[in-house]
C-alpha cells in the first residue's frame, strides 16, 4: 500500500457520518413521504393547468389579426387631411367651427374663399 | 436492492409510485447521507436535510428521467446539485442564524468515530475548491471511477482528472500522517480543540 492509499484509506474509515439511529430513520421516511404527499396534487393538477393555460393564451394571441399601423392610425384623418392637401379648398370647409382660425388668420381666410369663389 | 427505473417510471397510482419510490429511497438513504456528509466536510445536520432535499427533487424529476444514465448516476447528479445549492446559500444561513456555529455543526450525542479526527479532515477538504472536494470525495472515498464521476458531475473526464490532481497534491500535505486504523491499529487521536 502507497502512502497516498495509506491516508486515503484512513480518511474513508474514519471520514463518515454516525450511524442513523433507526427513530431518527423512520422519522426522515416519514417527512419525505409527507412532503411528496402533499406536492402529489400541485404535480397532477397544477402544473398541467398551468401548462394549460400558457398554451391556450399562446394559441389566442397567434389567432388574433394582425394589426400593421397605417397612416389611417394618425389623430388627423379624413376631410380635414383632405383640406390641408387640396389647394382649392376653402377655409370653411375646412371646420365647421367659427374659431378654427385665429382672428387675424380668419380675414385671410375670407380673402382665399373670396379668391377661389371668383375663380 | 436494485428497483428497476422502468417500474419507477410506470403510470402507476400514486400510492404505488409513492410505495416504489419510498423503497428506492431506503436503498439509497445510508450511501446518500454518507456522500453528502463527506461533501459538505463533515456537516451531519445538513447533509439530512440535503438528502431528503435531493429524495424530493428525485420523486418530482421522475417522470422526466429518460434512462440515459443509470438511475443511481442520475439520484447521485441530483445530490450533488442538492450540495451545491446547499454551499451557495450557506453564507446567508450562517447571517441569519441565532448561533451559526451550533446551526451548522449539530454535536452527535453518540459519535461512532473520532469527533476530532473528522474535525480535522472536514476542515482540510473544506479548503479545496468545491470542484476538487467533489471529485476527491466521489472517487477516492466513494469510488467511483473517474468516467463515472464525470458523469455524475456532468465534467469532461479531464477535467476530473486535473480536480483530482489538485486536491490529492493539497490533501496529502495535510493529511498524509493518517494510518488506517486496522491496519496500523488505531489511527492517530487528534487534540481536542481549545
Amino acid at each position: 500500500m502507497s502512502e497516498d492509499e495509506r491516508w486515503i484509506e484512513a480518511v474513508r474509515r474514519e471520514f463518515v457520518p454516525d450511524t442513523l439511529r433507526p427513530e431518527r430513520a423512520a422519522e426522515l421516511r416519514r417527512e419525505l413521504a409527507r412532503r411528496i404527499a402533499a406536492d402529489e396534487p400541485r404535480r397532477r393538477f397544477a402544473l398541467p393547468a398551468l401548462a394549460g393555460a400558457v398554451v391556450a393564451a399562446l394559441a389566442l394571441w397567434l389567432a388574433a389579426p394582425v394589426r400593421i399601423a397605417t397612416n389611417r392610425d394618425a389623430s388627423v384623418t379624413g376631410a380635414e387631411i383632405d383640406a390641408y392637401v387640396d389647394p382649392d379648398a376653402v377655409a370653411s370647409e375646412i371646420s365647421e367651427r367659427p374659431d378654427y382660425l385665429p382672428a387675424d388668420y380668419e380675414n385671410l381666410a375670407l380673402l382665399l374663399d373670396d379668391d377661389a369663389a371668383e375663380r | 436492492m436494485e428497483i428497476a427505473a422502468s417500474r419507477l417510471k410506470a403510470d402507476a397510482p400514486p400510492q404505488m409510485r409513492a410505495e416504489q419510490f419510498a423503497r428506492f429511497a431506503e436503498a439509497r438513504r445510508e450511501r446518500a447521507l454518507r456522500l453528502a456528509f463527506r461533501l459538505l466536510s463533515g456537516d451531519a445536520a445538513a447533509a439530512e436535510d440535503v438528502v431528503q432535499n435531493a429524495f424530493f427533487r428525485a420523486h418530482r424529476a421522475l417522470e422526466g428521467f429518460r434512462g440515459d444514465a443509470s438511475l443511481d448516476t442520475w439520484f447521485y447528479r441530483i445530490l450533488v446539485r442538492e450540495v451545491q445549492r446547499h454551499q451557495r446559500w450557506r453564507g446567508l444561513r450562517r447571517l441569519f442564524a441565532a448561533d451559526p456555529a451550533q446551526a451548522e455543526r449539530a454535536p452527535d450525542p453518540h459519535p461512532t468515530a473520532d469527533p476530532a479526527l473528522r474535525r480535522r479532515i472536514g476542515r482540510a477538504l473544506e479548503r479545496l475548491s468545491p470542484g476538487q472536494r467533489e471529485v476527491f470525495v466521489l472517487v477516492h472515498l466513494e469510488e467511483l471511477s473517474v468516467a463515472e464521476t464525470a458523469a455524475v458531475l456532468g465534467k469532461a473526464v479531464g477535467t476530473v482528472k486535473s480536480h483530482l490532481h489538485r486536491a490529492l497534491a493539497s490533501l496529502r500535505v495535510e493529511l498524509q500522517d493518517l494510518r488506517p486504523p486496522t491496519l496500523d491499529g488505531d489511527a492517530p487521536k487528534e487534540e481536542e480543540e481549545p
